[in-house]
């Protein structure tokens, strides 16, 4: 039987697991790009996400209690996490830095200062307001199963809070996640041209796209759904 | 310290790392209001702040921390470590 609800700190391995594999940058070494920005070594990368989604801090990627888990007889087998951007709270960039630098220490960030320049100068941005969507895992024995499907679906039902537009920011070489999220009704939000030159060098990555699809507010996503 | 004296020892700092010899923040200075006030210069900005004062921030503290006139109450109440 399939199951999804709210994270516990019982699902942060996995949880830890999903992040890392949504933010390794494709057709690379297997690195992701908290390591290739931040210089975190593999087993620091994971010491700092368990750090950040136990410190729990509101909105923003990292936020524990904003992760749904899709589970089967009780066992993870997806997930991904849902916010609101910030419109007078933190806006989720700043928060990440604020935890890197925590747990790194700001000297050690201010080192990765080129690194860290070109992913602002690269990423598309988030909309404030609007709900974002990340981090979506489905366990590879569990595939096409249409999983990815029901945590957005249930993301849009039970995480919207009233607002309009959802985003998905990703990795736009990332194409077999962008095809999906295309299929689940996103579409490309054009006319955004950051600089990302640096962030290819540093990274190996093209660069972000942002994806958006409206929220229709008088009825249900899963009546409205077409997929 | 009282809040004006620790108003007046951010001047520098902020001049300093903003690149701004002319820099005046007040109360009300923000990163909407201040150029080139991102993500990097906050944390930067944080750092500085806590090796010129002597102080250390949580994580809850920083996440109330929105322009510079909470940063000077947040320094005000710290005890220097």
């Amino acid at each position: 039987m399939l199951s999804i609800a709210a994270a516990t700190t019982e699902d942060i391995p996995f949880i830890i697991r999903g992040i890392v594999a949504s933010d390794t940058v494709p057709h690379g070494d297997g690195s992701t790009v908290y390591e290739r920005v931040y210089g975190f070594t593999r087993a620091e990368l994971e010491g700092f996400l368990e750090f950040a989604l136990k410190a729990n801090l509101p909105g923003n990627q990292l936020t524990l209690s904003e992760f749904v888990v899709l589970k089967e007889e009780g066992a993870p087998i997806g997930c991904c996490v849902g916010w609101i951007e910030g419109v007078t709270a933190t806006p989720s960039g700043k928060a990440i830095a604020m935890l890197v630098s925590r747990f790194l220490g700001h000297r050690r960030v201010i080192d990765r200062t080129p690194q860290v320049r070109g992913l602002i100068s690269c990423h598309p941005g988030r909309t404030a307001g609007a709900l974002q969507l990340e981090s979506f895992f489905v366990h590879p024995s569990a595939r096409r199963q249409g999983h990815t499907y029901r945590l957005i679906n249930h993301c849009l039902d039970n995480k919207s809070d009233g607002v309009g537009w959802s985003e998905i920011v990703l990795l736009s070489d990332n194409r077999p996640a962008r095809k999906a999220y295309e299929r689940a009704g996103f579409t490309l939000v054009p006319g955004i041209n950051p600089n990302c030159a640096d962030f290819q060098n540093y990274t190996g990555s093209d660069g972000f796209c942002r994806l958006r699809r409206s929220i229709p507010n008088h009825l249900s996503i899963n009546q409205a759904r077409t997929i | 310290m009282t809040p004006e004296q620790i108003l007046d020892s951010l001047q520098p700092i902020f001049r300093r790392l903003f690149e701004q010899p002319n820099l005046q923040v007040t109360r009300d200075s923000s990163a909407l209001n201040v150029l080139g006030w991102d993500s990097l210069m906050h944390i930067t900005l944080i750092g500085e702040v806590e090796e010129q004062f002597n102080v250390r921030f949580g994580l809850g503290e920083l996440e109330e921390l929105t322009c510079v006139g909470d940063m000077v109450d947040l320094i005000a109440r710290k005890p220097r470590s």
